[in-house]
């Protein structure tokens, strides 16, 4: 008897909070607005299960949500629960959008909410959004009626077709906090009442200051990381065009110093194989010329993209961890002094491969 | 106080067949063999009439001389002997002899064997069946189990020692090894315990096996049941020690391993790559049965961030319109399913069939229907309820039925948390667990690579010339391993 | 002493490969790529190797003080510095051992509270670890042995998963090679020191080695095997993270895990923090038996008796300790004792020992 009262005292003290999975307002997507100085909005959407039982399931989830307005993070939080039925649990949180005047204000405040959260995960996608992601949020796409799982797809799906350099929660923070590096986020739009990745919102610490476009963006991605599959189009005299595919990209740097100025090279081999041409015939000659066209065109590309980076003294491609990593006792102000002006020669060595399998 | 009557023995002759007379089956009667009157006293119940009325009458009635010693020379029965000692006589008279004593004369008793034998015939296994192999399955008579395993080890070293065993049941068991090969120890440890018993009535072998347990507090089985006499002689040649019950159609077989309990015969009857499959097979699905109601528990209770994003959707529509948390949910289908079971078992085997399908059926969809449990969970304690049954020896499935129980409260308290705090300790438990002092979870735990030969995996039989390191075998060596073949070359 | 104890109670020398690393992978390495970067940077896996390499040192001295005095280290204490004094030392040392209990399973339920379960009353699930624990160790050493063979597996299982976060890796965060000072180096080896603690727990379960003289092998390898895994560690989160990154992040690991995503699991660490409680349990009970051991040797106790004195301890302790700079703290001193004991005062007493026994001859 004695025993069994001890039992049940540890039973029921022993016992933690419940967080049944169907009695939890799972957060997918979140979306914050800057209101002002202080406040900013966070948007949340929620999923509605109207499916009856299972039966149906993936049909019938829909999309609601909460709004709240708040100082911090904690007072957004406060609201929400109060609005809310049930109780609110970040776990299944896979989109965080920020509005680009947040972006522009800085976001390091709600980026480091979500990294030390634990129930977030590391990939989670963040992305910034041109308008209101209030208004994002509440309404309903109709090619997949649940607004989050459209939109983690539409980032999914970009990252993929290498059209955007890859990105998710650690990516962000590992850039943010990494000495000679700047970090990106993708860039999102809408576009005739359709949501699209237009390109890649470049920051400057944890602020914004610019977005490239999507052409920009794969010459970036070039520059940052090695892939294979991607498509680039080439523009050639006379209105013609050709398209290549499969398109693998390598990049890599050597770094000289001239009397305490760096200077930096940077090779980029890139391999891949004509998949559409306007004209007729393709033969070895038109390819190899497609191929010295490519080649000057990457190099005239990559060059304004660098340049452009300098003008606004940040640098998302990473050049002074570059520096940092080949240098003895790294000093990273004097990095950022001399960053402007640095030279960087550009190499582009492509390899195409065939003309397709038509020829 | 009423004097102790039943352990009082008569002293006398005549007194002991006043006693017996009580029972209606008891016969005494005269007879007069060359001219001198005789008592022949017996039990028609336990005795032969045919032999008794066609064998014995003839031949005593055309014996010529009185004396018991000649009687016996006279007839045809070699174990007849003469017994001056009257508890002697009452113990033999009720294992079917017959007695002959000289009226008037001395307590000397000529005792004449006519045992009635009737016992079933030898039939297929039934809890252990087979598709190939042997289908001979133990029966209930002692004698004939032994024929069966010496039929299959014709060779002088199987010993057979006996022991009675049981104040009233006086049962018959007969511990069986290879001598030579079985670690004397071992046959001393069990032989010791099974002397040691101290109880009245021993019915079958599972109650020896629960009595020479190394730890009874435990519910998993430390010795292993069988009903085949191959596996029992596969098991001697191995160098363990069998036991046999009279009047019990299983053979107990120890020292044992956990492992032990995943391997079916069947295993050793079809080739090595397939039964290792099914070895693996057999444990993991051993691991689902228990583990996959509690992880259902633990994760929707509380790891929601576990679960991928599109199973979500599934699980929390499956859920949606059941009013219970998953615990009870869990509980009631685990408990439908054991109930199922149990009248499954309880039941003539044609109705129980009928039960089981109708019960499966009829329940479960009923119970999704009603919105009483999630269609996910039915699904999962369905397989785990199959899954269970994977295992070759009765015994182990009912354990793992059994263990599904607290893992599922565990899980219920600190989800995965419990549920691994549960598994600490089931493996302190079975880290403890020895079978007849020999670690339990060998090969695992003593790590012994060359009984890992015949485990979870089981090798081809060029590679099991060792007998298992566990028993510690007097004589290792299985078979002299040919010499290595020169490795031939293509086309050689 | 070392004839009374029973061969069935012994375990073979190979499980030494199990039992140091059983020990010495414990909740430390959830968090120590961020202290080991506080001093040498992203050059400080260097100090890993440092450490372990002179931690087998250390195991091959206390091998090389136990074969000359007999096994017995109560005995060796009270030959080298007298009755009191020696059993003194004897006292702290198995008082320090004792500790470990308490650091691990309060830095491992902490790890549950913060992580899965904000809500959880420490008390109770400490309770159930200390129930868990005794139920272990009053089944002696052999089950505490295969404990700690479980906890390798599991640990090794989970370091693997490492090769989880592959595509996130960016080897150059390592370059420049070697851009810190000697010193540097010195003090994040001494921050290693936590994670290769336990050595001095041979003292103790050496006479249930069989054959202990050829069980060094072992416990170098054993040692060498914690060695590789905390490089591995250590490795993998230096190219996953950037240094700020890095310092940002309380657990490093479990962020690693965070970026595993299975079919059947989205998020890893809720399965794998769990699962390591069979990891911790392991170097628990091994201090739990080994001090308990020690007491009894010592003071001829009931090991029964003191095993649950020592639970309650464990017990009452871990309730008081709630606030994560206190366990923190915990840790620290805990290091720093050890340090002294195993780099210092190990070599110390070798060296008494070695004068004697010239001095003898």
């Amino acid at each position: 008897m004695k025993k069994l009262v001890i039992l049940l005292t540890f039973l029921t003290s022993a016992c933690v909070q419940q967080e049944i999975v169907d009695e939890l307002l799972l957060i997918h997507a979140t979306g914050i607005d800057y209101v002002d100085e202080l406040n900013f909005r966070a948007t949340v959407s929620v999923p509605i299960y109207k499916g009856d039982n299972g039966n149906n399931s993936g049909e019938g989830v829909t999309s609601e949500t909460i709004t709240a307005v708040g100082r911090t993070a904690k007072n957004i939080r406060a609201e929400m629960d109060s609005k809310s039925p049930k109780l609110i649990n970040n776990s299944k949180l896979a989109v965080v959008l920020f509005n680009n005047e947040m972006a522009k204000k800085g976001i390091i405040e709600q980026g480091d909410t979500f990294y030390r959260d634990p129930l977030v995960g590391q990939r989670l996608y963040l992305g910034v959004f041109e308008g209101s992601t209030n208004q994002l949020l509440e309404n309903q796409p109709s090619l997949q009626p649940e607004i989050s799982k459209y939109l983690s797809e539409l980032i999914e799906q970009n990252i993929n077709n290498h059209n955007i350099p890859k990105s998710n929660m650690h990516v962000f923070v590992y850039r943010l906090y990494q000495e000679g590096m700047e970090t990106y986020l993708p860039y999102l739009k809408k576009v005739n009442d359709q949501v699209q990745v237009t390109g890649v919102a470049i920051f400057k610490n944890d602020k914004m200051v610019s977005a490239l476009s999507l052409e920009e963006s794969i010459i970036f991605k070039m520059l940052i990381e090695n892939f294979q599959g991607g498509t680039y189009e080439v523009a050639l005299p006379d209105k013609e065009f050709a398209s290549i595919r499969n398109l693998s990209a390598q990049s890599s740097y050597q770094v000289e110093m001239r009397k305490g100025m760096p200077e930096i090279t940077l090779n980029l081999r890139t391999k891949g194989y004509v998949n559409e041409y306007s004209g007729i015939p393709l033969d070895q000659k038109k390819i190899n010329e497609i191929n010295h066209l490519l080649e000057e065109e990457l190099t005239v590309e990559i060059s304004k993209l660098i340049k452009k980076f300098q003008d606004l003294e940040t640098d998302p491609v990473g050049l002074g961890f570059q520096v940092k990593t080949r240098t003895r006792g790294w000093d990273e102000q004097k990095w950022t002094d001399q960053y402007p002006n640095v030279k960087v020669h550009v190499n582009v060595d492509t390899i195409i491969t065939h003309g397709g399998v038509s020829d | 106080m009423k004097p102790d009557n039943f352990n009082h023995s008569p002293v006398t002759l005549t007194s002991l067949l006043e006693t017996l007379k009580a029972s209606r089956d008891f016969h005494l009667q005269a007879f007069t063999i060359a001219g001198k009157p005789f008592n022949l006293f017996y039990y028609s119940s336990l005795t032969d009439q045919t032999v008794f009325k066609k064998e014995l009458l003839p031949c005593l009635r055309k014996a010529e001389n009185s004396s018991l010693k000649e009687i016996t020379e006279a007839i045809p029965f070699i174990e007849a002997l003469i017994v001056k000692d009257v508890k002697k006589v009452e113990e033999k008279l009720l294992t079917g002899f017959l007695g002959l004593n000289l009226q008037g004369g001395t307590d000397e008793c000529l005792l004449i064997p006519v045992k009635e034998q009737k016992h079933r015939d030898v039939t297929v296994p039934e809890v252990e069946f087979s598709v190939i192999g042997p289908k001979e399955g133990f029966i209930e008579d002692i004698d004939t189990n032994i024929y069966l395993i010496r039929k299959r080890l014709p060779v002088k070293n199987l010993i057979n020692s006996e022991i009675e065993v049981g104040s009233l049941s006086k049962t018959r068991v007969a511990v069986l090894y290879l001598d030579g090969i079985a670690d004397e120890e071992n046959v001393n440890t069990i032989k010791q315990r099974v002397e040691d018993i101290e109880f009245d009535h021993i019915d079958d072998s599972s109650y020896i096996n629960q009595l020479i347990e190394d730890n009874s507090k435990s519910p998993f089985p430390q010795l292993l049941d069988t009903e085949r006499p191959d596996r029992t002689a596969a098991s001697l040649t191995e160098g363990k020690v069998a036991v046999l019950v009279d009047g019990s159609p299983t053979a107990i077989i120890g020292p044992t391993t956990f492992l032990e309990f995943f391997s079916a015969f069947d295993d050793y009857f079809s080739n090595w790559i397939i039964s290792s499959i099914l070895r693996v097979i057999r444990v993991f699905s051993v691991a689902f049965s228990i583990f996959a109601t509690a992880i259902y528990v633990a994760v929707l209770t509380y790891h929601t961030p576990l679960i991928p994003r599109d199973l979500l959707d599934t699980l929390v529509q499956s859920r949606d319109a059941i009013p219970f948390p998953p615990i009870i949910e869990a509980v009631f289908l685990e408990l439908t399913i054991e109930l199922l079971r149990e009248a499954g078992a309880r039941l003539p085997s044609k109705v129980g069939q009928t039960i089981g399908i109708v019960g499966g059926i009829v329940i479960g969809t009923a119970a999704v229907e009603a919105g009483l449990t999630s269609n996910v969970l039915l699904i999962i304690v369905a397989l785990s309820a199959l899954a269970s049954f994977t295992t070759p020896i009765y015994r182990i499935g009912n354990t793992i039925r059994l263990l599904r129980f607290p893992f599922l409260f565990a899980a219920q308290l600190w989800g995965l948390v419990g549920i691994f705090i549960g598994i600490g300790f089931l493996l302190v438990h079975l880290l403890g667990l020895t079978s007849l002092g020999r670690p339990y979870l060998e090969p695992l735990y003593p790590l012994r690579l060359q009984d890992m030969k015949d485990s979870v995996i089981r090798l081809p039989f060029s590679r099991q010339s060792q007998r298992p390191v566990h028993m510690r075998p007097d004589n290792p060596k299985r078979f002299n391993k040919q010499q290595a073949r020169k490795t031939r070359d293509i086309d050689d | 002493m070392a004839n009374l104890i029973p061969e069935r109670s012994k375990v073979s020398p190979f499980f030494l490969f199990f039992l140091i690393p059983g020990m010495q992978v414990g909740v430390g390495v959830f968090g120590f790529p961020r202290y080991l970067a506080d001093e040498a940077g992203f050059d400080s896996w260097l100090a890993v190797i440092i450490t372990g390499i002179s931690t087998s040192v250390i195991i091959w001295l206390v091998f090389i003080i136990l074969k000359r005095g007999g096994g017995d280290i109560i005995e060796i204490h009270r030959n080298t510095f007298g009755k009191w004094i020696g059993g003194f030392i004897s006292f702290l040392m198995f008082l320090y051992l004792f500790s470990f209990s308490l650091v691990i399973l309060r830095t491992y339920t902490e790890v549950i509270q913060i992580w899965i379960f904000p809500d959880l009353s420490t008390w109770s699930i400490t309770l159930a670890y200390c129930i868990l624990a005794y139920y272990a160790v009053i089944k002696g050493f052999r089950v505490v042995t295969g404990l700690s063979i479980f906890a390798v597996i599991i640990s090794f299982l989970a370091f693997s998963s490492l090769i989880g976060p592959l595509e996130y890796i960016e080897v150059r965060n390592l370059l420049p090679l070697l851009d810190h000072s000697i010193s540097e180096y010195l003090t994040s080896a001494k921050t290693m020191v936590l994670g290769f603690l336990g050595v001095k727990m041979l003292f103790i379960y050496y006479p249930f080695i069989k054959k202990p003289d050829k069980a060094v092998k072992w416990a170098i390898g054993g040692n060498v095997f914690t060695l590789v895994v905390y490089l591995f560690v250590v490795l993998a989160a230096f190219v996953f993270y950037s240094p700020g990154q890095l310092q940002k992040t309380v657990w490093p690991l479990f962020t690693m895990w965070q970026i595993i995503e299975l079919p059947f699991i989205e998020r890893f660490e809720y399965l794998a923090i769990p699962a390591w409680g069979a990891v911790i349990l392991s170097g628990v009970c091994l201090a739990l038996w080994v001090s308990s051991r020690g007491f009894r040797l010592l003071f001829s106790f009931n090991q029964k008796q003191t095993l649950i004195v020592l639970l309650l301890i464990v017990f009452s302790l871990s309730v008081i300790f709630q606030t994560r700079e206190a366990i923190d703290r915990m840790n620290t001193v805990t290091a720093e004792i050890g340090f002294y004991f195993t780099y210092i005062y190990i070599p110390i007493l070798w060296l008494i020992q070695s004068i004697r026994k010239k001095g003898s001859s």
